[in-house]
């Protein structure tokens, strides 16, 4: 074997370069010669005293090393790795991309160190305490230190509702936005959620008279933002754009996109668009679609399903059977529709959760669907009277469920009124805000002193049925609680203390109402103080003692966030 | 106030502690300036908290490793909004934690009075036996470096720590704690995936460097000196820094950072002299739970006596004299990019081992990548010059406070990468 020639440190071949492939064989096999350096290094190298191969290589290495630092040349022209081809230089391309001025003033220093705390994480109320943080520098007029904008974003991106965050992010924020797709789409989507006169200043310049160049050549980003802004603009003009469009070349986010935007303004004619989108290749697509679809007045689905809904319920008046006997009272019987029939959804679209029956399934969103005033119409009975009957086979559920997601698409308080006792979480809760606030109120009062009551009183027998229907108290509490918005007013602050302090419920429950309460109370020192007297009176080894300081604690916390942003 | 808090996350858990119903036993006293209180907390006792506002120093027998930790800092936002009893003397734990930090503060002079070492032949032995210890060492490392160079590098990727703990142990042994986490460093270098063969040859290049540099001390000067042996692991002595004559000079405080490093963290300080336009960092170490030095505060300035380690390139210091409180910001002068460049090259040509330099980069733009990505990211100054930027989440804050137009970065030059960690704005310090 023999060993291989010196390296040639002089060719075209970096001289860098060419020591580490030397380096990784091993200067036994390839020595390497520091006079050939180029240049100054050179001329260093050739005087090096050294003449172990190995550490003639090492000093070559650390020559050029410390040559290659100390010349140190920055780059004139702008080279960021991944960006497409770049005209002019670095300089000229920073001038071009400038935030615009801004008008708004800036929160106080005291307000964004809070707002610090509770982006940070540390606290487990931060989300409830954040919204009403942004709402209160929202209608102030208040905009965010820049340097808070990137993890304000991201806090924005991971929620559902981000309107909020709108009004405090200033030019700088929208700004910012644009640099990150994450953050654009997140405030795309909260512009398409918001009130039209906090969407962002696009909407103005939309011309829906003329094909706009953004819409023909744009990024998918550009256009689905100027469909947002045309739709909120103009509904009819938003819907001939997309039946002119070719559907299939579009994206899957800009299609999806588009159809989210006709939520706002439907009507009759969009079902032509959304028939379309029912083909759509993306599951995500579809869903919308039917989801608007059944939504649109007088539409094919709401007819649909009404003429399907209205023959599977029918009221039975049963025969008196002697003359003697008691005639016993109409009744609801339920045919339940065929599964192997959808319609109106295309096959496939209603997919049946475990556990659930096709038939059931399909039949609560046929009565969803159906126009509420069509069972008045067809049975000749009023709201209460239909809902007081009896259901044969125990559909009363399935029906009742049905109902009230209807009541709550339609807004309609009267079928609200009477369905809310039946049912419960989010949907209970979507009922009783159609009611009127008053009403509201004393609904909160009257369940909050009846539970008191109930549980001080006689408890039932078996041990089971008490937590039965103790927990059921509960969802009922929680679910009056929420439909009233905070601040509470004085009734409902005055049943809260009464209920905080004087009822014997299970720690649990105790600390669920207190963590509602914290965020909706009224921040004002009397009630505070009230807190923290009703504290006082317990025993010290009673834990509601502690629960109610805490949440006297966070009513002050709350007030001191909300002066810090006058 | 919350400057001094370390992180947003104990900002929050310091407020979620600043209610009254956290706190019993609280006071405040004027002389001496101290807070105390008892927070309850997960342990059967309360923790015992005390804030010397005069210096500022925190205490507390929470387990928490974060300086200062949360229920200091909710104390002192208990006390800033009126929550504290102002008392006439301080709690007992609060007064035994004063009596024992100045009788801390006290032995030093003490010993400085003592004067010289007791025996000076005696260290005078020990030094000569240490400097025997690490030239065995030294000649060991140069051996392994040759072995290395001599067989290739080949593989040296897949080896892991076997490649270099055995010599590192050895170096350990010798006295040689410098080279003995550079030989260390070698394999995270040899593992750092594509393009590792340049970058291990770079750091066997520069430690043979060293290695020769040390056999030939005679015949270099002083501070090159200094600086070998610090590289090679001498310990420097604070007393011997402290009597280098110090720069005095209104010191803008422009940022702060921890790293790990093992089981220390370690703590740098950049500061920025208003007259003397020069950058120091001050370092401070703590391992386990020691505090870390929190007299420094971003956006703040001292009028100071600075004390330089000695070496031939001088950028780390220690504060001596303190005049007067710490102010706002004095607007030390930054360096333009060229500036940066010639002061980089100077000190890698004054000390070849030199891996970053702090920097405070007058009018500059940010130039983001356009694919929305942390990487490719570069500042731009007015003539067209860039320095890429390491690439950082923080680069996103900014960005957002940069807003396209150009500004003062504060942060470390690393070789050709500008790694960010303040800026500075007319609105003032915004820490990365």
């Amino acid at each position: 074997m023999t060993t291989d020639a010196t390296a040639d440190l002089t060719t075209d071949q970096h001289p860098w370069d060419a020591l580490v492939s030397a380096a990784l064989l091993g200067a036994a096999r390839r020595p390497v010669d520091p006079s050939t350096l180029p240049g100054a290094v050179g001329e260093v190298g050739a005087r090096l005293p050294e003449t172990d191969p190995a550490a003639r290589l090492l000093d070559a290495a650390a020559l050029l090393t410390v040559a290659r630092r100390a010349g140190l040349r920055p780059e004139t022209r702008a080279v960021p790795a991944g960006t497409a081809p770049l005209d002019g230089t670095a300089r000229d391309r920073a001038a071009l991309d400038r935030a615009p001025l801004e008008t708004a003033p800036l929160v106080s220093r005291a307000a964004a160190a809070r707002l610090d705390g509770l982006l940070s994480g540390a606290r487990d109320d931060a989300d409830a305490l954040l919204d009403q943080w942004l709402d209160a520098a929202g209608r102030r007029g208040l905009r965010v230190p820049p340097d808070r904008l990137p993890a304000l974003l991201d806090w924005a991106a991971r929620r559902t509702h981000r309107t909020a965050v709108l009004p405090v992010l200033g030019e700088r924020g929208r700004w910012l936005a644009a640099h990150r797709d994450r953050w654009a789409r997140t405030l795309d989507r909260a512009d398409a959620a918001a009130p039209t006169q906090t969407a962002s200043p696009e909407t103005s310049s939309v011309d829906s008279s003329s094909v706009d160049t953004t819409w023909t050549h744009g990024t998918p980003l550009e256009r689905q933002r100027w469909f947002g802004a045309l739709r909120r603009a103009d509904a009819a003009a938003a819907r001939a754009a997309l039946l002119a469009l070719d559907w299939n070349r579009q994206d899957g986010d800009s299609r999806l996109a588009f159809v989210e935007a006709l939520a706002r303004g439907l009507d009759l004619p969009d079902e032509e668009v959304l028939d379309r989108a029912l083909a759509d290749r993306r599951k995500d697509v579809r869903a919308v679609a039917t989801h608007l679809l059944a939504r649109v007045p007088g539409g094919r689905f709401q007819v649909q399903a009404a003429a399907r809904a209205l023959a599977c319920v029918r009221v039975e008046h049963p025969p008196r059977p002697s003359l003697m006997a008691r005639r016993p009272g109409p009744r609801i019987v339920v045919t339940l529709p065929d599964a192997g029939d959808t319609t109106p959804w295309p096959a496939g679209m209603l997919e049946t959760p475990r556990g659930t029956g096709d038939r059931a399934w399909l039949l609560r969103h046929l009565v969803e669907t159906t126009p509420l005033h069509l069972w008045t119409q067809s049975t000749g009975l009023s709201p209460e009277a239909l809902l007081a009957l009896p259901v044969a086979d125990d559909l009363a559920d399935v029906l009742h469920l049905g109902w009230a997601r209807a009541a709550v698409r339609e807004s309609d308080p009267t079928w609200a009124r009477l369905l809310a006792p039946s049912t419960t979480g989010g949907l209970s809760v979507d009922l009783l805000r159609l009611l009127p606030p008053a009403e509201r109120v004393g609904l909160v009062v009257t369940t909050l002193a009846s539970d008191t009551a109930e549980r001080l009183g006689d408890q039932p027998a078996d041990p089971a049925a008490a937590l039965a229907a103790a927990g059921r108290r509960h969802a009922v509490v929680g679910s009056a609680l929420a439909s009233v918005a905070g601040p509470w007013p004085a009734p409902v602050v005055d049943a809260v203390l009464r209920w905080l302090t004087g009822s014997p419920s299970p720690a649990h429950e105790h600390s669920a109402v207190a963590r509602q309460a914290s965020r909706d109370l009224p921040t004002d020192t009397g009630t505070e103080s009230r807190l923290r007297a009703a504290a006082g009176g317990l025993p010290p080894d009673d834990p509601r003692r502690r629960t109610i300081l805490t949440l006297a604690d966070t009513l002050l916390y709350r007030r001191q966030m909300i002066e810090e942003l006058q | 106030m919350l400057a001094v808090a370390p992180d947003a996350a104990s900002v929050a858990a310091g407020r979620k502690l600043s209610g009254p119903a956290s706190w019993s036993g609280t006071g405040a006293s004027a002389t001496p300036h101290v807070l105390w209180g008892l927070c309850a907390g997960s342990g059967k006792n309360p923790y015992q908290t005390v804030v010397d506002l005069a210096a500022p120093a925190y205490k507390c027998s929470c387990p928490s490793r974060k300086f200062p930790c949360k229920h200091a800092l909710g104390l002192l936002l208990l006390w800033s909004g009126g929550g504290v009893p102002e008392q006439d003397a301080p709690s007992d734990f609060a007064a035994d934690w004063l009596a024992a930090r100045e009788k801390r503060a006290a032995r030093p002079a003490t010993e400085e009075s003592g004067g010289a070492p007791a025996d000076p032949a005696a260290a005078a032995r020990r030094a000569a036996q240490r400097a025997d210890h690490v030239a065995g060492g030294v000649a060991e490392l140069d051996l392994w470096l040759r072995d290395l160079a001599r067989t290739g590098l080949a593989g040296a990727d897949r080896a892991g720590y076997s490649l270099t703990e055995p010599v590192a142990a050895r170096l350990v042994d010798a006295q040689a704690p410098g080279l003995a986490s550079a030989v260390r460093q070698l394999s995270t270098v040899a593992a750092s995936g594509d393009g590792w063969p340049g970058r291990l040859l770079e750091e066997l290049a520069l430690l043979r460097l060293l290695v020769a540099a040390h056999g030939r001390v005679d015949a270099l000067p002083t501070d090159l000196v200094t600086t070998v042996r610090t590289r090679v692991g001498y310990p420097v002595r604070t007393d011997d820094v402290l009597a280098v004559p110090p720069v005095r000079d209104r010191w803008d405080v422009l940022s702060l950072h921890d790293a790990t490093e093992g089981r220390l963290t370690v703590r740098r300080v950049h500061l920025r002299g208003v007259a003397s336009r020069r950058s120091v960092l001050v370092l401070s170490f703590a391992a386990g739970q020691q505090a870390l030095d929190a007299s420094l505060v971003p956006g703040t300035s001292i009028d100071a006596d600075i004390h330089l380690y000695p070496g031939a390139v001088t950028l780390r210091g220690i504060v001596g004299t303190r005049h007067g409180e710490p102010a706002p910001l004095g607007g030390a002068p930054g360096e333009n990019l060229a500036d940066v460049v010639v002061r980089w090259s100077a000190a890698v040509a004054a000390d070849p081992w030199t891996t970053e330099i702090p920097v405070v980069l007058d009018d500059v733009t940010v130039l983001p990548s356009a694919d929305g990505t942390t990487t490719g990211w570069a500042v731009v100054d007015p003539t067209g010059s860039t320095l890429p930027l390491c690439e950082h989440d923080s680069l996103w804050v900014l960005l957002a406070v940069a807003g396209g137009h150009p500004l003062t970065v504060v942060g470390d030059l690393q070789h050709d990468v500008l790694r960010a960690r303040s800026v500075r704005t007319p609105e003032g310090l915004v820490s990365l």
